[in-house]
C-alpha cells in the first residue's frame, strides 16, 4: 500500500488543516447511496435478527405455537441455573487454554528469536503455523478426536514413554474432557499468535535492548521492561482473538465431544443451538444468545482498554 | 545477519518443535487414512500396505464434486457481492461523511465481536420465513450481512489512509463520486480488496454454524458444513473420516500454499485489524 | 476565459469564522497571489473558489456565473495540489489525459493534447513512468500538465512549489511565468513565500485571520504598505536593505520587530522586478543567477 501513495510524499503541512466541509444535500445523498447496500445487508441479517434475539428471550416460546410473553424470567433462569451456569463457566475455562497457551509459547518463541525470520526457515515457519489457521475447525476438530481417541497418537506416545497409566478416552472423560477441547484450540490459534508476535517484536528498536544491558538489564528486565510493553498491541490482539474464539466456540465443540460427557465440555454456542433447535426453548436459547453477546463485549472491552496505542 | 547466539538456536528449536506439533494431527490423520477400511488404526504408525483406494471411496462416499460445486457457488454469491458493498461503505463513511455520521460507522463496529450464535436462531426463522431454508441462499445471504462489520471496518480504514488531495484532484478533473470510486478509489484499493477477499474466502469455505442449522441436505451446504454430517454417518470408521477430512480441507490448502504470502499477510492484518 | 468576483464571501466551520468577509475582483488573464501566514485562510479561500469547500455567506463568481452551487467539476477551474495529487495507479500519460477522458474527448484528440501539453513541459520522455519514478520536480511539471491540458478559465496553485528544494523552486517560478504569458489565463496562486509572491504576481493579496489587509501590484504594495503587517509579509528579509538584499542575510526571529528597530527602515529600496511579465522580461534579459541567490536567502 505505500508503494501506491508514494507519489504523495508526507508533507509537512500544518495538522491543524481543517477537514473539507462540503455538506449539500446531493452529497449527503450519495454518501447515503454508497452506504446503503452494506447497511441493508447489515440491518437485514444483524440488527434486526439481534433485535428479535431480543425480543424471543423475553417470550416463552416453543418455536411453532403461540408465544407467550415472559419477562425477564429467561435471564433470571441463565444466571441461576446450575447447568447453565456451569456451561457459561466451561467457555471462561476455554478461554484459558486458548488464550493463556498460545499467547504464553508466542512470547517465549518471539522474545527468544527477537528477530526477522527470513529465508527458507521463516516462509516454511510462516507456512505451517499458519496452516491451522485455513483449515476449516470441524476439521481441526476431527484430527484431534482421532489424536485423543483411545487407540491415538496421544495414548501411543504416553505408552511409549512408560506412562501407560494416563492412557485413557481423552474426550469421553469427565475430568479431561474440557481440557482436551482446549488443546484443540489452543492448537488452531497457537500458529497466528506466534507469528504475530514475533512480527511485533521486530519493530521494537533493538537499541533499546543494548541501551537495558548497559544500564545491567537481565534477561528477565529486558522482556518485563522492554519487550512486554513494545508487544502491548500485539498481545491485545492475540488475546482479543482467542477469547473472542474460546467465548463463541462451536465448531470444535459439536464435532470432538457433542459438549459430552454430560455437560462438562458444552459451551454457550452449543447451548444455545441445542436449546432453539432441539428443546424448543426459543425464549431461553434466545436469553442465552444475549447474555453471550454481552459477555464477549465486556471481556473484550477491559483488553482493548489496556492495550490501545495510546498517544 | 549475525551468528547464530545459543539464544537463536533455543528459539528455532522452539519454532521447529511448534512445527513439529502443529503437523502432527495431520500425519497422524494420513496414516489412519491410508489404513485398511474397516480396521481400527493405531496412533501414527505407517500402514504395511498403505490404502490409497481410501481417498477414492471417500471422494465417492462425500460426493465430493457436488461438494466442491456446492462450496464454489457459495463462495461465488458471497464473497463478490460482500466485498463490492463493503468497500463502497468503506469509501462512503471514510470519504463522503463528516463527523456527524460517524455514529453509522459506530454501529458497523458494534457487529465485530457479536458472535454468530447471537443471531442464529431468529436468522432461521428469518430465512424461513423468506422461504429460503435449505437452499444455498439461506448461507449466502445471512453471511454478506454477517460480514459486513469487519468488512467496512476493513475497507474504511484502508480509504482513511488515501490522501484526500486524490478526491479532490479527480473532483476536478471531472469525475463524479461514482467515477472516482470506479477509476481511482477502487484501483489504489487493490491489496485491501485483495486481502478482504482471501478472508471472506476463507470464513465462508469454512463456515460451518450456518450451513448445519440453515441447510439439512450436506449437498447445498459448504466443504465444512457438509464434513459435519460426513463425520456423523462415518463417525465409526475412521480410515474412512480421516481421508474424507483431509480431501475436504485439500482445497483451501493447495490454495493457501499457492497464495502464501498473501494469505499470511491477509490473515495477520485480519487479526490486528479485527 | 474570464474573470473572477468574490463578494463578501464568509466561511465559517461550526462556530469558527474563517473567512471574514472577502471581496475581490480579478480580471481576466491575472496572476494573482494569496499571501499571509498559515492560518490566514488562504488556502481555504482557494479552495472555495475551486468548490471543494462550502461557502458560507456570499457569492463566488467565475466569467459571470455565479458558482456557489456549483459542483468543483463544472466551475472550468483546474488546480495544482501541494502534495501534487497524481493518481499513483496511472502512468504519466492517463494522469493528465484523465480529465479529458472524463469529459469524453475523442482517443485522438486527447492524445495530441496530452503530447502538446507535456512538450510544452518538456515531459515528453516520461509519458510512461508511474508517479512513483519520477522526481518531486517532474510530479509537479505533471500536476501542472494535468491542470493545462483541460484549457480550464481559471488556474489555482496551492503552494505548488513548497515541496521542492531551492533550486528546483527557482526553476519552476519561471517556467510558471513562461505558462502564464503563453496560455493568457486567470491564475490563483497561494504561497507563503514572499519571494514567490513578488516574482510572480500582477497582484499580491495579504491576507490575515480571513480578511483581506491589502491588495494590489508587487511594487504598490512594497512601497506602500498599509501597515506593518503587509510590509512584513512582503519584505521581511530585505527591510532597509537596498541592492544588498541578494546577500545572504542574518534571519530575524521575528521580522516585524527588525522592521520597526531598522534605521533604515524607511528608506526605499529599489526592486529589480514585479509581476510575472516584469519577471519574464527581466529574466530574460539577467543572466538566472541572481534570483537562485535570492532564492537561497528567502
Amino acid at each position: 500500500m505505500s508503494e501506491n501513495t508514494a507519489s504523495v510524499p508526507g508533507n509537512q503541512r500544518p495538522p491543524v488543516r481543517l477537514p473539507p466541509s462540503r455538506g449539500s444535500r446531493k452529497a449527503t445523498m450519495t454518501a447515503w447511496l454508497f452506504i446503503a447496500p452494506a447497511a441493508i445487508a447489515y440491518a437485514g441479517f444483524v440488527l434486526v435478527p439481534l433485535g428479535m434475539s431480543f425480543y424471543y428471550s423475553l417470550l416463552r416460546w416453543d418455536g411453532i405455537g403461540k408465544a407467550r410473553f415472559h419477562g425477564l424470567t429467561n435471564y433470571v433462569t441463565v444466571l441461576t441455573d446450575a447447568d447453565l451456569l456451569q456451561i457459561i463457566g466451561n467457555a471462561f475455562q476455554l478461554v484459558l487454554y486458548f488464550t493463556l497457551i498460545p499467547v504464553g509459547l508466542g512470547l517465549a518463541v518471539a522474545s527468544a528469536i527477537r528477530g526477522h525470520m527470513a529465508g527458507r526457515f521463516g516462509t516454511a515457519t510462516r507456512t505451517i503455523l499458519f496452516l491451522p489457521q485455513v483449515i476449516p475447525l470441524v476439521a481441526a476438530g476431527i484430527a484431534w478426536s482421532w489424536m485423543f481417541a483411545s487407540t491415538g497418537l496421544v495414548n501411543q506416545t504416553l505408552k511409549a514413554v512408560g506412562l501407560s497409566s494416563w492412557a485413557r478416552g481423552w474426550l469421553g472423560d469427565f475430568t479431561w474432557a474440557l481440557p482436551a477441547v482446549g488443546i484443540i484450540g489452543a492448537w488452531v490459534l497457537l500458529g497466528l499468535c506466534t507469528m504475530l508476535l514475533v512480527t511485533g517484536i521486530t519493530k521494537i528498536d533493538a537499541s533499546l535492548y543494548e541501551a537495558a544491558r548497559l544500564d545491567g538489564a537481565r534477561p528477565w528486565h529486558e522482556f518485563r521492561y522492554i519487550t512486554l510493553p513494545g508487544l502491548r498491541q500485539e498481545i491485545g490482539v492475540c488475546i482479543t482473538v482467542t477469547v473472542i474464539a474460546a467465548l463463541a466456540s462451536f465448531d470444535i465443540v459439536y464435532i470432538s465431544t457433542q459438549g459430552g460427557p454430560g455437560i462438562t465440555t458444552t459451551v454457550p454456542g452449543l447451548e444455545i443451538y441445542r436449546l432453539a433447535f432441539a428443546h424448543r426453548q426459543v425464549g431461553l436459547a434466545s436469553a442465552l444468545a444475549i447474555v453471550l453477546m454481552v459477555l464477549v463485549l465486556i471481556t473484550i472491552a477491559p483488553v482493548q482498554w489496556f492495550t490501545r496505542d495510546k498517544k | 545477519m549475525k551468528a547464530p547466539t545459543p539464544n537463536t538456536l533455543l528459539a528455532r528449536g522452539l519454532i521447529v518443535l511448534l512445527m513439529a506439533l502443529t503437523l502432527l494431527p495431520f500425519l497422524s490423520m494420513l496414516s489412519a487414512a491410508l489404513a485398511p477400511q474397516g480396521t481400527y488404526p493405531n496412533g501414527l504408525q505407517w500402514p504395511a500396505d498403505p490404502q490409497w483406494s481410501n481417498f477414492v471411496k471417500a471422494f465417492e462416499v462425500a460426493k465430493m464434486d457436488q461438494l466442491l460445486l456446492s462450496s464454489a457457488l457459495i463462495v461465488l454469491g458471497v464473497v463478490p457481492i460482500a466485498v463490492l458493498i463493503a468497500t463502497m461503505a468503506g469509501y462512503g463513511l471514510a470519504k463522503l461523511t463528516s463527523q456527524k455520521y460517524k455514529w453509522l460507522y459506530l454501529i458497523f463496529v458494534f457487529g465485530l465481536t457479536l458472535p454468530f450464535e447471537a443471531v442464529i436462531t431468529p436468522l432461521y426463522y428469518e430465512v424461513r420465513a423468506l422461504g429460503l431454508l435449505n437452499t444455498r441462499f439461506a448461507i449466502i445471504l445471512p453471511l454478506i450481512g454477517l460480514y459486513m462489520p469487519f468488512g467496512v471496518y476493513w475497507m474504511r480504514a484502508h480509504f482513511l489512509s488515501v490522501p484526500h488531495d486524490l478526491t479532490e484532484a479527480a473532483q476536478l478533473d471531472g469525475a463524479t463520486r461514482w467515477k472516482e470510486f470506479v477509476l481511482v478509489q477502487v484501483p489504489l484499493a487493490r491489496p485491501a480488496i485483495m486481502s478482504l477477499t482471501i478472508l471472506l474466502f476463507l470464513w465462508t469455505w469454512n463456515q460451518f454454524l450456518l450451513p448445519v442449522v440453515l441447510v439439512q441436505d450436506p449437498m447445498q451446504r459448504t466443504m465444512a458444513g457438509a464434513l459435519g454430517a460426513f463425520q456423523g454417518q462415518w463417525g465409526t470408521d475412521v480410515p474412512l473420516l480421516c481421508a474424507g477430512s483431509l480431501l475436504i480441507l485439500l482445497p483451501t490448502v493447495l490454495l493457501f500454499l499457492i497464495f502464501q504470502r498473501q494469505f499470511v499477510a491477509a490473515l495477520m492484518q485480519g487479526a490486528v485489524k479485527g | 476565459m474570464a474573470g473572477l468576483t468574490l463578494r463578501s464571501v464568509y466561511k465559517n466551520y461550526g462556530e469558527v469564522p474563517v473567512i471574514k468577509g472577502v471581496d475581490l475582483d480579478i480580471d481576466h488573464g491575472e496572476f494573482v497571489v494569496f499571501v499571509g501566514p498559515s492560518g490566514c485562510g488562504k488556502s481555504t479561500l482557494l479552495r472555495m473558489i475551486a468548490g471543494l469547500e462550502d461557502i458560507s455567506g456570499g457569492e463566488v463568481s467565475i466569467g459571470d456565473r455565479v458558482v456557489n452551487d456549483v459542483e468543483p467539476r463544472d466551475r472550468g477551474v483546474a488546480m495544482v495540489f501541494q502534495s501534487y495529487a497524481l493518481y499513483p495507479h496511472m502512468s504519466v500519460y492517463d494522469n493528465v489525459g484523465f480529465g479529458l477522458k472524463l469529459a469524453g474527448t475523442p482517443k485522438d484528440v486527447r492524445d495530441k493534447k496530452i503530447r502538446d501539453a507535456a512538450k510544452v513541459l518538456q515531459m515528453e520522455h516520461l509519458l510512461d513512468r508511474r508517479p512513483a519514478q519520477l522526481s518531486g520536480g517532474q510530479r509537479q511539471r505533471v500536476a501542472i500538465g494535468r491542470a493545462i491540458v483541460r484549457q480550464p478559465d481559471v488556474f489555482l496553485f496551492d503552494e505548488p512549489l513548497s515541496n521542492l528544494d531551492a533550486a528546483l523552486r527557482v526553476d519552476m517560478r519561471m517556467e510558471l511565468s513562461r505558462l502564464h504569458h503563453d496560455l493568457n489565463a486567470t491564475m490563483i496562486y497561494v504561497t507563503h513565500d514572499q519571494v514567490e509572491a513578488m516574482t510572480l504576481a500582477d497582484t499580491i493579496v495579504v491576507l490575515r485571520a480571513g480578511r483581506v489587509e491589502q491588495a494590489g501590484t508587487p511594487l504598490s504594495l512594497y512601497d506602500d504598505p498599509d501597515n506593518l503587517f503587509v510590509a512584513g509579509s512582503i519584505r521581511p528579509r530585505m527591510l532597509g536593505r537596498p541592492l544588498s538584499v541578494w546577500e545572504p542575510a542574518p534571519c530575524p526571529a521575528n521580522p516585524l520587530t527588525v522592521f520597526a528597530l531598522s534605521p533604515t527602515a524607511r528608506r526605499k529600496p529599489t526592486l529589480p522586478l514585479t509581476g510575472s511579465r516584469h519577471a519574464m522580461a527581466t529574466m530574460q534579459s539577467t543572466p538566472p543567477m541572481w534570483l537562485s541567490r535570492w532564492a537561497a536567502t528567502a
